[in-house]
């Protein structure tokens, strides 16, 4: 959870400069971590940042940390059914080029470099799945925060992390 | 997506926990250096309030309009090597006393605007656009400088190596030689070519003045320089 922020007073309501100054760094860690790539990443701190703009307007005081995870998450997902309405070009498979078959997870990581790495195969997953994990195991969000972030049910929150997770430990497997 | 809700809850696995541990120790991935002051340099668009019922609500769209449009700016990763080399080629020619093609370069038209000189006796010799990319061309003597202008905001992990530096309060680029600076100015990447690091401080800080403090001084300035050169992103 090192991407998570020192609160602001949760009983204020924060300027959106001190929005952009004080969680310009965790917005684009969280970004970073969906989209997978710094030109990405940028667009969508952007695009969040002017959701939150707009959004301050209507904030009651609370959770900010969520509510700033639950406008990037959805910015995100809205960013990725704009590109499904475009053509898009596959990626290569780069998980394939450092998982060889070795003994067990926390060895084959060792050996590669790590975060970018578990990045890439984070970058690889549906990204349905990839918002959830990434914010259950990211930022350490709970089953329920998360299913209140996405607006999808408990159980739904649950498989997605259970799959993406077993996805990533296929990929690590092979 | 084509999942279906679990129907029951069960306990994570350890290769679950194992998962999740290792992506929990994912550090914080750092923006590029200069993006979210370059961001934060859009709060005077944010700043003003929406009171009463001074603004029609065209007027916030409008508002918002302007600003997407300036967050969407295209990335854009100044060529170092080929704006040192053209750079270069300019500068043989007008040393050589080379007539440089008319159309390509001409001089800076006086009635125009100012022709901005620059500290340390540079005087501009003249402007030449190809795309999208803008070089305007200050000499003295037997040195020279130029500065390119191209539309959109700097992708500063798309350059090579170099030093990040704040200059009197700007985020530059400045090459290992230290003869190429990259700023970001309001909708244009400003590549400085033969300056010295220090004197590209000097050169940005002859810059008119503005009303709060350098960065809006050279903002200002950049518009402004940008605007005479009929550079885009003005």
């Amino acid at each position: 959870m090192a991407t998570r922020p020192e609160s602001l007073d949760p009983a204020t309501v924060p300027t959106w400069e001190e929005v952009a100054d004080n969680y310009g760094r965790f917005i684009y860690s969280l970004s970073y971590r969906l989209v997978g790539n710094h030109h990405d990443a940028q667009d969508l701190t952007q695009e969040v940042l002017l959701r939150v703009r707009r959004g301050l307007v209507n904030y009651k005081p609370g959770n900010f940390e969520g509510w700033l995870s639950r406008i990037t998450t959805n910015a995100f997902l809205d960013r990725v059914r704009k590109q499904q309405r475009r053509p898009t070009v596959s990626m290569p498979e780069e998980a394939e080029r450092f998982l060889v078959g070795s003994p067990g997870i926390e060895a084959e990581m060792e050996a590669a470099d790590l975060p970018d790495d578990l990045q890439r195969l984070l970058a690889d997953l549906p990204p349905d799945y990839r918002a959830p994990v990434v914010l259950k195991d990211v930022l350490g969000y709970s089953y329920e925060e998360i299913a209140d972030h996405l607006e999808i049910p408990l159980g739904t929150v649950r498989s997605r992390i259970h799959r993406g997770r077993s996805r990533l430990k296929e990929a690590l497997s092979v | 997506m084509s999942d279906t809700p679990s129907t029951g809850w069960h306990p994570e696995e350890p290769w679950e926990q194992e998962i999740a541990s290792l992506l929990g120790a994912l550090p914080t991935v750092e923006p590029p250096p200069g993006f979210l002051s370059s961001a934060v340099d859009h709060r005077p668009l944010f700043a003003g309030r929406v009171t009463g019922a001074l603004f029609s609500a065209s007027m916030v769209a409008l508002t918002v309009g302007i600003v997407v449009g300036a967050l969407e700016q295209p990335a854009v990763t100044p060529s170092v090597d080929a704006l040192r080399a053209r750079h270069s080629s300019m500068v043989l020619d007008l040393f050589a006393g080379r007539s440089t093609d008319e159309g390509l370069f001409s001089a800076l038209d006086p009635q125009a605007g100012p022709p901005v000189s620059l500290p340390h006796d540079f005087e501009s010799h003249g402007y030449v656009e190809a795309d999208r990319l803008r070089q305007a061309v200050f000499a003295r003597k037997d040195e020279a400088v130029s500065i390119f202008s191209e539309p959109g905001r700097v992708d500063w992990s798309g350059l090579p190596s170099g030093n990040l530096e704040s200059i009197s309060g700007v985020t530059a680029w400045i090459d290992p030689d230290r003869k190429v600076a990259i700023v970001q100015a309001d909708g244009a990447a400003i590549t400085i070519v033969g300056l010295d690091a220090t004197e590209v401080g000097e050169v940005l800080a002859s810059m008119p003045a503005g009303e709060d403090g350098f960065a809006r001084r050279f903002r200002d300035a950049t518009a402004a320089l940008t605007t005479e050169l009929g550079f885009p992103g003005s």
